[in-house]
């Protein structure tokens, strides 16, 4: 009887040995899919646009070209993303990510827009040891508590505009500043990161107002301004609405400062504000240049159906997709362990620029000055790469 | 003291764009006691259709206001027809439930098959008036423009409701449904007829929200919200008091703003609460 046992054992361990490789090979995965919400609706829209197709083309865009090298397979796979819309709240946004958390075939999780709704969706990545690259998010509240499970893309909100006041400074021409922020967490860190710079260089914050996001009747706010008197105006907020309706009131106002920042100009606020748009100057996280990345961008967006200009977030996006990229290939496994650790430690160029994580997790990737010229947002900064040169309104 | 003087003008001629907008909500309910949570989307399709017609052929967006009067006449008219008529023999307070949670679904649907067809991103239209200014004090002649309207409006009605047969009609079931039946009247056209008013009316007020600021699909409900708090002011199914009640969420907005643009809302609305404490039915309700 014994002996049977054991030839049995034997006879069994001999199958596994054998067929063991085939039956871990038919465990591998199909393809690469990664989790994530965007507010397709709700009051970020404006602003997101339609982010999903473009992940949808940059995944096609690889996908074309064999897919993602994965070491550990010996082959490439292709990449897909599951996209739920958490119509710009963050009670929908936990909800799916904790729905694609029970899903084992999840290989990441990409982060949705805003830091108010990644806020919500990093406890699920660190709760269900996930890794997330986080996209279109980067104040201090998110970085502030420990979690392994998360990185980002963006440079400290803090530090996003500290390329306009050097630009200011080289061209001359104006001196006093006005800032009106819209309350939310975002809008506020990036205007007091700005708000210093100009300092540091030299000129004057003459009048800085922060207003809730429902704020539709800004004369109050613009009488004082007027009173002030800025050379220039900078309006940050993460709702389109917002700063359309604060440029219209202040067009009604008849107040014409030299210069005026918005902190996110979109194909909508341009069209919403016809030629008052024209040389409004804003930020985009992209410049002109000439690697296999910018041809990649371009073409991506253009497949997306806008241009960079009119999205400028779309640039987060493409950099957080090409770190997805570079490291599963980095890496060489699914594992997620092994990936989120690549994920902190990798060290590359997307775009032609440094990317890499700080200790604290925030990215590398930073904000270039751009101006509405014709009726388009084109890059005036970094000076050698700029398409036009930066002009004041009067 | 002219600082003084440009907030109450701008106090004054913003809550006439609030009055513009609540007016309509106003007289639906003072005629069918049912309270329209999808005015706001009515507003906002005003805006949209605004905004598209603008888009195509460059008109004057008022002009294009003016020509959708009919056509949300008809919309509202059908509204009713389809969705408020069937509640109309329900007892009173199973009506104002009732109409409340049809309309409440109504906007929702509305605003979602707008996001799916027309795109969930702000849009506005790029037209402005000059401003009229007399030293540091400016007057926008865009809200003035609205300020007018709603005074006329307001004359306009008052005529309608008086002179015309279907105004005095509206007027006696809003007084006395049975009374009214029993001479005659046929309540319920009135009701259908009351609702394309009001959907007018917020299809007007939708054009100079799209110029004044912008719209989205999902604003509706943010703005019904706050228009209900002004009829409520005013006193329910008063017009007047939608005025005036605009008028004070306009002033106080502006004035508190001018100190602290976070205490503006909240001090219109501890003014709205007040006013409630001393009289309940409102300023002008009875």
């Amino acid at each position: 009887m014994n002996k049977k046992l054991i030839g049995f054992c034997l006879v069994f361990l001999m199958a596994v040995a054998i067929i063991g490789p085939d039956l871990i090979r038919a465990e591998e995965p199909k393809e690469i899919k990664i989790g994530a919400t965007i507010a397709l609706s709700g009051r970020f829209k404006g602003l997101v646009g339609t982010f999903d197709k473009l992940g949808d083309e940059w995944a096609g865009l690889v996908n074309e070209r064999g897919g993602i090298y994965v070491k550990e397979y010996g082959k490439k796979l292709p990449i897909r993303f599951e996209v739920y819309d958490d119509a710009s709240k963050p009670e929908n946004a936990r909800k799916f990510y904790e729905k694609m958390a029970t899903d084992p075939s999840i290989a990441f999780f990409m982060g949705p827009f805003s830091s108010f709704i990644s806020n919500a969706a990093t406890t699920v990545a660190g709760k269900h040891q996930i890794p997330m690259q986080m996209v279109c998010a980067n104040d201090a509240v998110l970085f502030e508590k420990p979690n392994y499970w998360r990185v980002g893309s963006l440079v400290p909100a803090e530090d996003e505009w500290e390329r306009l006041a050097p630009l200011y400074k080289k061209k001359g021409g104006v001196k006093t500043f006005a800032t009106l922020s819209m309350d939310t967490l975002h809008n506020k860190g990036a205007t007091k990161g700005f708000e210093a710079d100009l300092k540091e260089n030299g000129f004057e914050v003459v009048y800085s107002e922060i207003a809730p996001p429902p704020t539709k009747n800004f004369a109050p706010m613009i009488t004082r301004l007027r009173k002030a008197n800025p050379d220039v105006v900078c309006i940050e907020a993460l709702s389109p609405a917002f700063t359309i309706g604060f440029l219209k009131q202040m067009r009604e106002a008849g107040f014409k400062p030299k210069e005026i920042i918005v902190g996110h100009v979109t194909k909508h606020v341009i069209d919403a504000l016809g030629p008052y748009a024209e040389n409004i100057t804003g930020l985009a996280y992209y410049y002109e240049g000439d690697t296999q990345d910018h041809e990649d961008y371009l073409e991506v967006v253009s497949r997306a159906g806008f241009t960079w200009g009119e999205y400028m977030e779309s640039g987060i996006r493409f950099w957080a997709y090409t770190r997805i990229k570079q490291t599963i290939e980095t890496a060489g496994t699914l594992d997620r362990k092994k990936i989120m650790e690549t994920m902190w430690n990798m060290k590359s160029k997307i775009l032609g620029l440094d990317n890499y994580v700080t200790k604290e997790g925030y990215g590398a990737l930073g904000a270039w000055p751009c101006q509405v010229q014709g009726g388009g947002f084109v890059s005036i900064w970094p000076l050698d790469r700029a398409l036009k040169i930066h002009k004041y309104r009067q | 003291m002219e600082i003084a003087v440009q907030l109450i003008i701008a106090g004054i001629l913003q809550g006439g764009v609030y009055a513009l907008a609540a007016f309509g909500l106003s007289l639906i309910f003072g005629v069918s006691d049912v309270l329209n949570l999808a005015h706001g989307e009515f507003l906002m399709l005003g805006g949209l259709f605004t905004f598209l017609l603008f888009s195509a052929t460059g008109l004057n967006p008022f002009l294009i206001g003016l020509m959708m009067v009919p056509f949300a006449f008809f919309l509202g008219y059908i509204f009713d027809r389809f969705l408020m008529r069937p509640l109309a023999g329900k007892k009173e307070h199973i009506r104002l439930m009732s109409s409340i949670l049809v309309t409440l679904g109504a906007a929702l649907c509305i605003a979602d098959v707008t996001s799916f067809l027309a795109g969930a991103e702000e849009k506005g239209v790029d037209y402005t008036l000059p401003s009229f200014f007399w030293g540091d004090i400016y007057i926008s002649y865009l809200r003035l423009l609205a300020m007018i309207m709603i005074a006329g409006l307001t004359v306009g009605i008052h005529f309608y409701l008086k002179k015309t047969f279907t105004g005095r009609a509206l007027r006696a079931t809003t007084q006395n449904i049975r009374g009214a039946m029993l001479v005659g009247v046929d309540t319920r056209r009135i009701r259908s007829v009351t609702f394309g008013i009001g959907s007018g009316l917020a299809s007007i007020a939708g054009v100079f929200y799209v110029v004044l600021l912008s719209i989205a699909p999902d604003m509706g409900l943010g703005v019904t919200i706050k228009y209900l708090c002004i009829i409520v002011l005013g006193g329910l199914g008063s017009l007047i008091g939608s005025l005036v009640g605009g008028v004070i969420l306009g002033l106080t907005e502006s004035i508190v703003s001018y100190y602290s643009p976070h205490w503006g809302q909240t001090a219109a609305f501890l003014i709205l609460v007040l006013i409630l404490l001393i009289r309940p039915k409102g300023l002008f309700g009875k």
